[in-house]
């Protein structure tokens, strides 16, 4: 034998004796330990719940002698590309935590599966039905709600008094404040508030606030939904924030980036104004004292109608889910009045059942001096004002996607506004023509709101 | 005698033979998949591949988008000259040997080993509307750029992050090339009168010219698969800022369904474009190179 194939025999014994130590023996080591039945649970950057989430999983495998769920937790703005990656690998995980934006376009693409047939229970009797219709589609239940984030609104009233505004004064609807900003800009060179026009836009949420109809029953076609674009109010209405970016009163991030450009240009002293959820207090708390201290909270900026968006949060069970029983068990267990109540104790959110919006928690905190406890409060308040402003079709993501593009461009290339919302118009109407079709009770209904009137505070 | 002879033909195959089942598995495989997808339909939730022919070919060729990125991709090739003329200018000074040059050599190279995405980040923090860059301009009177938001700046950014990064490691080989030359080459054009530039030109350029044809082609490359930059400083203006590779993903991961086939069928366009541009590039070289003064 010559040296050479002596050394490579010599590498290869010693390649399997590593693979018998720490290789497949080890994997089958652990493969006959595996239980019967094993979910994936993915969330949406819930990392800093770690204990909470362990525990309920742990209460959870306690009821089910057998089953394992094994917990991952993905950032918030990975979530379309790990999940569309790990689908086409065909390792998409069994429960899934989405926002109602990600889970829109996921159940237009036949990702979800249907879980009437598959809980133990009406759906209609646990959860709010106003956050439970962000996964109803037709006859079937894609998801089922978990909590909510209704957004605030936080002012830094150091800032607001060098544009020689008073807090009191601060306009609480877009058009008011939209119209206070240029002369704030004028003054202060800073901007009073922004909004993400471009990137993960928030006009689409926004006019059915104003109460526009971006999409209207279509009569020649048997009240099937179309493009309403074209409108002369909605035009106007597009057209007025345009021209509001052009004029420079917005930063110009405002086309490019999503909501965290408000976070950053708050902490940084550049907005005067931001709504976010009321956890984003607690982080201005803790990296920029300074805004902290002169940042005093009021409930949401709202759209001609007096209403907010409220953001959903929903569990779903993939359709290719080998454990879709187990699955949507889990998805239940998490998503329950018990385990929802405990969440709110430990973080700031709402709740999308009755039951744990009438506990101690959202009624103890009017009167604290707390600021992040007070902002939760106001979020909690303002839920009867606050309306899901997602339209509950699968094609929405896509309609959102085309509006956002043309944003850019009318934002940023200068293009002839008329024409890119002619434009807009043809696509929005391929899109939905082309989609599932979908009829006037998908369009998120702004009275009543969320929650019943029985379960308010 | 014939067994031995068989044996030393054999050796160096089983030395590459680890390496080249890993290029099989991982790239030649994945190519292979690609080309196959690229002639079907298929989103990440499909049940399987649907069979459609040339038909994700001609929609990519006759997409806008497409054209526009390619435009793009074209015009950030703007930036292997650039990098070219930069990287052999600092490999020059270093070479030089003076007093201090071990130090510029590794501040030069520090780039290269920062993560592309830490670089990026970093950029977009000078480059932002407010930054630092904006700052200076305005501190000498001059208006602010949008260098993050409008044309041209969406492209000039990330090729000023490209530069960053890049420059350092052809440096390196350049310097390497500079090594090699013989120094009683340049010490007999020294002799005989030569100038500075005119050794430079006649003597060293010539003996480092592979060198150059290398860098030329590999930063060539690059810069026709950029996406870090993209991607992470101007991420979020329109598709039709950026070039192939951001469209490729923009198309797989983000635009309406998740197109996996539709963006095989442009990556496999853009290998196209790479190989033909590639054999261009290297045939002109070497024609150069061959008539070159010696």
């Amino acid at each position: 034998m010559s040296q050479a194939l002596r050394a490579a025999s010599i590498a290869l014994a010693a390649a399997c004796c590593l693979n018998a130590g720490c290789g497949p023996n080890a994997d089958f080591a652990s493969a006959t330990k595996q239980p019967a039945q094993r979910i994936e649970f993915w969330t949406l950057a819930l990392a800093p719940f770690e204990p909470y989430l362990r525990e309920r999983i742990a209460a959870f495998e306690r009821i089910h002698p057998g089953a394992q769920v094994v917990w991952v937790d993905v950032p918030f703005e990975a979530i379309d590309r790990k999940l569309t990656a790990a689908a086409a690998a065909g390792r998409a995980p069994d429960v899934l935590n989405l926002s109602d934006r990600t889970f829109g376009r996921f159940a237009g693409l036949g990702a979800m599966a249907d879980l009437r047939p598959l809980l133990e229970f009406r759906a209609e009797d646990i959860y709010l039905d106003g956050a439970l219709s962000i996964g109803r589609f037709g006859n079937r239940l894609l998801a089922v709600p978990w909590y909510l984030t209704t957004q605030i609104s936080m002012v830094n009233a150091e800032l607001l008094d060098r544009g020689g505004l008073k807090f009191d004064n601060l306009a609480r609807d877009w058009s008011g404040l939209r119209s206070q900003a240029i002369a704030y800009r004028a003054k202060t060179g800073k901007h009073l508030f922004s909004l993400p026009l471009g990137e993960e836009s928030q006009l689409p949420i926004i006019m059915w606030a104003e109460n526009l109809r971006p999409l209207r029953p279509s009569a020649a076609d048997g009240g099937r939904l179309v493009s309403n674009l074209l409108d002369e109010r909605v035009a106007a209405y597009i057209r007025g924030w345009v021209d509001f970016y052009r004029s420079g009163a917005m930063p110009s991030e405002a086309a490019t980036r999503d909501h965290s450009h408000l976070t950053e240009m708050y902490q940084n002293r550049e907005l005067a104004q931001i709504d976010s959820g009321p956890n984003f207090l607690k982080r201005v708390q803790d990296v920029a004292p300074g805004v902290y201290a002169s940042t005093v909270a009021r409930a949401p900026v709202t759209g001609m109608s007096g209403k907010s968006h409220i953001a959903t949060m929903v569990v779903a069970v993939t359709r290719r889910s080998r454990q879709p029983k187990l699955a949507s068990q889990f998805a239940a267990f998490i998503t329950s009045p018990e385990s929802q109540t405990e969440f709110c104790r430990l973080a700031p959110i709402l709740p999308s059942t009755p039951a744990s919006l009438r506990s101690e928690i959202f009624t103890a905190q009017e009167s604290s001096t707390d600021k992040v406890a007070a902002a939760r409060s106001i979020a909690a308040a303002s839920l009867r004002d606050a309306v899901a402003l997602t339209p509950a079709m699968e094609v929405w993501p896509d309609l959102r996607r085309a509006f956002e593009e043309s944003m850019k461009r009318m934002l940023l290339d200068a293009r002839d506004t008329d024409a890119e919302l002619r434009e807009l118009n043809d696509t929005w109407n391929a899109i939905l023509s082309e989609g599932p079709p979908a009829f006037e009770e998908c369009l998120p209904r702004l009275a009543p709101g969320i929650e019943p009137a029985e379960a308010r505070p | 005698m014939t067994g031995r002879l068989a044996h030393r033909r054999l050796t160096p195959y089983l030395f590459v033979a680890p390496a080249l089942a890993l290029l099989a598995i991982f790239v030649g495989a994945a190519f292979i998949r690609v080309v196959y997808l690229s002639f079907t339909h298929f989103t990440a939730f499909s049940d399987a591949p649907l069979w459609v022919g040339f038909s994700n070919y001609s929609a990519a060729l006759t997409s806008n988008r497409f054209w526009m990125a390619l435009l793009n991709t074209a015009a950030y090739l703007l930036v292997t000259p650039a990098l070219v003329a930069l990287s052999l200018l600092a490999a020059l000074i270093v070479h030089t040997g003076l007093r201090g040059s071990g130090a510029l050599r590794v501040t030069l190279f520090l780039p290269v080993v920062t993560p592309a995405i830490v670089g990026a980040l970093a950029w977009q923090l000078l480059l932002k509307d407010h930054g630092l860059l904006n700052a200076a301009l305005a501190s000498i009177g001059a208006e602010p750029i949008p260098w993050l938001t409008r044309r041209p700046w969406t492209l000039i950014s990330p090729m000023l992050v490209t530069l960053w990064k890049g420059f350092g490691f052809y440096m390196m080989i350049f310097l390497a090339g500079l090594l090699a030359v013989p120094r009683e080459l340049e010490e007999a054009a020294a002799i005989d009168g030569g100038g500075r530039w005119s050794i430079f030109r006649h003597v060293v350029l010539p003996a480092i010219w592979p060198v150059v044809v290398l860098v030329l082609v590999v930063s060539s490359i690059s810069a026709l698969k950029v996406f870090d930059e993209i991607f992470v400083t101007v991420k979020g203006v329109p598709i039709e800022h950026q070039t192939l590779v951001p469209l490729v993903f923009n198309t797989a991961f983000e635009a309406r369904g998740g197109d996996h086939g539709l963006a095989s069928a442009i990556g496999i366009l853009l290998f196209l474009v790479i190989l033909a541009f590639s054999i261009v590039n290297l045939r002109i070289s070497r024609r150069k190179a061959a008539g070159a003064p010696a």
